[in-house]
């Protein structure tokens, strides 16, 4: 075993060597003491390393900081003199003496002794920088570009020297900002995205330079941005601080110091809706270090931003955003993606939170927290997930919720749903305990899942079956249950007939998803055979054999108009199907784009259950006169595009004329006028067209 | 409300335990009784449910009248300043690199 893992060190050496990593190879040597059986490579790496230390000051820079990682150095005159030469360096006023003690050096380290041997530090303008960098340090407001110009001149062409003099010319913008003009602006002078682009400049410019030079050369800028944020703080309004904080990311923590951080945080919890000069990694490391209430608060700030991100990201679509001036105003905010991220991020936090401190409630105040939270995260869940119909994103949200004891009745039936499709035991299990504890559901929380979430029950129909078993006793809820799910089966059959038509703009609209609405049919079906326990279903299953293609046909309709005759639902059926007609009609035909496939379609079932309502005429004799009265009103509102039947409706007055004589006052109420101005309609011929007299010559 | 608003309400500070809150609000409680002080009462019974129930302080925080309070002006007044030995260090920083150009670029 031994014998195998020193050949793994060894290859591992022999690796770091062979790659040339001669600085990871000495500090692996020395640790696992191996000096001795790597001599002559050792001489080799210590001579090839020494002679770029004395080639190039970067090589001299590697060679000591690598050196104070604790790598042993040997003793070689070389390494000697590069110590020797190092403490030159760094000691001004002392002289070279023990350089020139220093024997058996190689050429290089000789060439660079002479050197050094020739320097003198009256040749180093120590005064001149000294003056210069006390204006700088001292008078800072005082300090101009031309301060930076005479430094850069002492620094000679070097590239420092070049990046001082870069660095100056970026002043003049910033003592701009407190000139006297600017001064009467105020916050109108201010322009947020020319403040981010300067402070880049100054972070890009500055980076590289030695620290302490650093902090001296942006002293100047750092008094102006001081000098412009006392001014402005007085006039500040809602958001226009934090904007202007954001703004200085790099600066500011200089200006500030050690309020900085505490400021930026007060900032980023009290802001608004503008997220200019949002740095998200503040905002990452706020949600990791917050407490509860300052992350709750956090959460109110990120959903105003997000509310204004999507307000922005609508405006898109508007034509005439072009002409928006504050269009600009989102440069440097973060994307709306990485917004909903940090919101979504912060949202795991702040469960985490609670979950914490939830432990030791008592149940009044565990109900109260399901109250408080199940509200918040209501209005939050579209925030929180991309796709209502993603099962895999819902479970562990949910999951987590429930865990927290956030979760009331609402969220604890969308756990059903969920749990089913997603097979977990365990979130079923602990929604049917949050169902037990919280109030009844209603109809309106179960027309609020089923409308929200449909893509996770419909076409995979057996994701109900939880919700179903619940509520199997409760008639209103099992009820609305049934009727949702048949209306969705309606729609896609009425989606999927338009998609087959030919011709007209919508017809064109649903034949692109025609085949997945075929599918959805054909899985839905399939998916209620699964639930053949459920009586309340058969209607259902008797409508889908009526349209087993999924589509609409004449003698399906007639076989299911002929299955619902047979019921004690007829009369609400009949006056149910009058009403949708009349209404989608009336739709349709006032819609600008004139859907001349959906207008055929509507017309096609009105004539096939006009000719229904023909052939069964003598159930006018008992049905209701609310019923026909929807009839009455839906020919009236067709009679200009059909051709209606005048002996069917001379049979349906008979029929009214018989009821009143045989009682039935109310036969002759408005129900009958109705019929008799249609019937006097129908009969007055129609006005030919008078032929114009230009026509006749 | 936010925290910092309830402990200061019950004269406590930032740090104060559950046990601290408790004896505060015995106090104050004493002092301002509802029949005489209504307002006061309710001020302080609102930050005592505040720092002492999770739901109350959720609530209350997720309200959209709460704000977290902005900044004073006054915390915008900075001196920048520098460590007193940063100009010698940046006379050596300079003299080291005016050296490296002197010893290497010859």
């Amino acid at each position: 075993m031994a014998k195998k893992k020193s050949k793994k060190i060894k290859r591992e050496i022999d690796k770091l060597l062979n790659t040339g990593r001669y600085w990871e190879w000495l500090k692996r040597i020395q640790t696992e003491k191996l000096e001795g059986q790597y001599q002559r490579e050792l001489d080799q790496v210590w001579k090839t390393l020494t002679r770029k230390a004395l080639r190039l000051p970067g090589g001299f820079e590697e060679f000591w900081s690598n050196i104070a990682n604790d790598v042993r150095p040997p003793s070689l005159p070389d390494f000697h003199f590069l110590a020797a030469l190092k403490r030159f360096i760094e000691d001004a006023g002392t002289q070279p003496l023990e350089l020139e003690e220093l024997k058996g050096l190689s050429p290089p380290a000789a060439l660079l002794r002479e050197r050094a041997l020739g320097w003198t530090d009256k040749a180093f303008p120590t005064e001149k920088l000294d003056n210069l960098l006390k204006t700088f340090s001292e008078q800072p407001q005082r300090v101009t570009q031309r301060h930076y110009e005479q430094l850069a001149k002492i620094l000679g062409g070097s590239s420092l020297a070049e990046q001082v003099d870069m660095l100056g010319k970026e002043l003049p913008d910033f003592r701009q900002l407190n000139y006297q003009s600017m001064v009467k602006k105020g916050w109108r002078g201010i322009h947020f995205q020319n403040l981010i682009k300067m402070d880049r400049s100054v972070a890009d410019l500055s980076g590289g330079l030695p620290d302490a030079l650093r902090r001296i050369l942006l002293l100047p800028f750092c008094s102006q941005v001081a000098t412009l944020m006392q001014r402005l703080a007085s006039e500040a309004v809602a958001d226009d601080m934090a904007n202007l904080v954001g703004c200085f990311r790099f600066l500011f923590t200089l200006v500030a110091g050690d309020e900085g951080e505490n400021l930026s945080r007060q900032l980023l919890l009290a802001g608004g809706q503008s997220a200019t000069g949002l740095d998200p990694s503040q905002v990452q490391s706020q949600i990791s270090t917050g407490s509860l209430e300052d992350n709750v608060l956090l959460l109110k700030r990120l959903r105003l931003m997000l509310g204004r991100k999507s307000e922005k990201e609508d405006d898109l679509f508007d034509p005439f955003s072009i002409f928006d001036d504050d269009l600009d105003d989102d440069f440097d905010e973060p994307d709306g993606e990485e917004l909903r991220q940090l919101f979504r991020d912060l949202y795991q936090k702040i469960l985490d939170q609670v979950d914490a401190r939830a432990g030791d409630l008592s149940p009044r105040e565990s109900k109260e927290l399901r109250r408080v939270m199940e509200k918040v995260l209501l209005a939050d869940l579209r925030l929180l997930i991309d796709d209502p119909g993603d099962v895999k994103e819902l479970a562990p949200l949910l999951t987590q919720v429930m865990k927290c004891g956030c979760a009331g009745k609402r969220l604890a039936l969308l756990s059903l749903l969920v749990a089913r499709r997603d097979r977990s035991k365990s979130l079923q299990s602990v929604a049917e305990k949050v169902l037990d504890q919280s109030p009844r559901a209603d109809e309106r929380d179960i027309e609020w899942l089923l409308s929200e979430f449909d893509a996770i029950y419909f076409p995979r129909l057996r994701a109900l079956t939880p919700l179903l078993d619940r509520y199997r006793n409760d008639v209103v809820v099992s009820n609305f249950i049934f009727k949702s799910v048949f209306g969705r089966f309606e729609e896609l059959v009425t989606a999927n007939s338009l998609a087959g038509n030919k011709g007209g703009l919508l017809s064109s609209l649903m034949a692109l998803g025609s085949n997945s609405l075929t599918g959805e049919f054909h899985t839905a079906q399939q998916e209620l055979d699964g639930l053949k326990n459920y009586q309340e279903f058969d209607p259902l299953r008797v409508y889908i054999s009526c349209f087993s293609q999924g589509r609409y046909t004449r003698e399906g309709f007639l076989r299911w108009l002929d299955h619902i005759h047979g019921t004690e639902a007829w009369p609400g059926f009949l006056k149910a199907l009058l009403q949708t007609l009349s209404l989608r009609r009336t739709k349709v035909m006032g819609s600008p784009f004139g859907f001349d496939s959906a207008v055929w379609f509507i017309d096609e079932q009105i004539q096939a259950l006009l000719h229904y309502l023909k052939e069964h005429s003598e159930d006018f004799r008992t049905t209701g006169l609310d019923v026909i009265f929807e009839l009455v009103t839906l020919l009236t509102a067709c009679k200009k595009d059909m051709k209606l039947d005048s002996a069917f409706l001379v049979r349906l007055n008979n029929i009214l004329d018989d009821r009143f004589q045989a009682g039935e006052q109310d036969a002759a109420g408005p129900v009958r006028r109705e019929l008799l101005t249609l019937l006097k309609q129908m009969a007055k011929p129609k006005q030919k067209a008078r032929k114009s007299k230009r026509g006749r010559r | 409300m936010t925290r910092e608003q309830a402990l200061m309400n019950l004269n406590l500070s930032p740090s104060a335990a559950r046990e601290e809150i408790e004896k505060a609000y015995q106090k104050l409680v004493r002092r301002y009784p509802p029949e005489f002080n209504p307002e006061k009462f309710r001020q302080i019974d609102e930050s005592y449910r505040f720092l002492t129930s999770l739901p109350f302080m959720l609530d209350k925080l997720l309200s959209p009248a709460v704000e977290q309070a902005q900044p004073e002006p006054t915390q915008f007044s900075f001196s920048p300043s520098i460590p007193e030995d940063c100009k010698e260090r940046a006379l050596r920083e300079i003299r080291k690199l005016y050296l490296y150009s002197y010893l290497w670029d010859q």
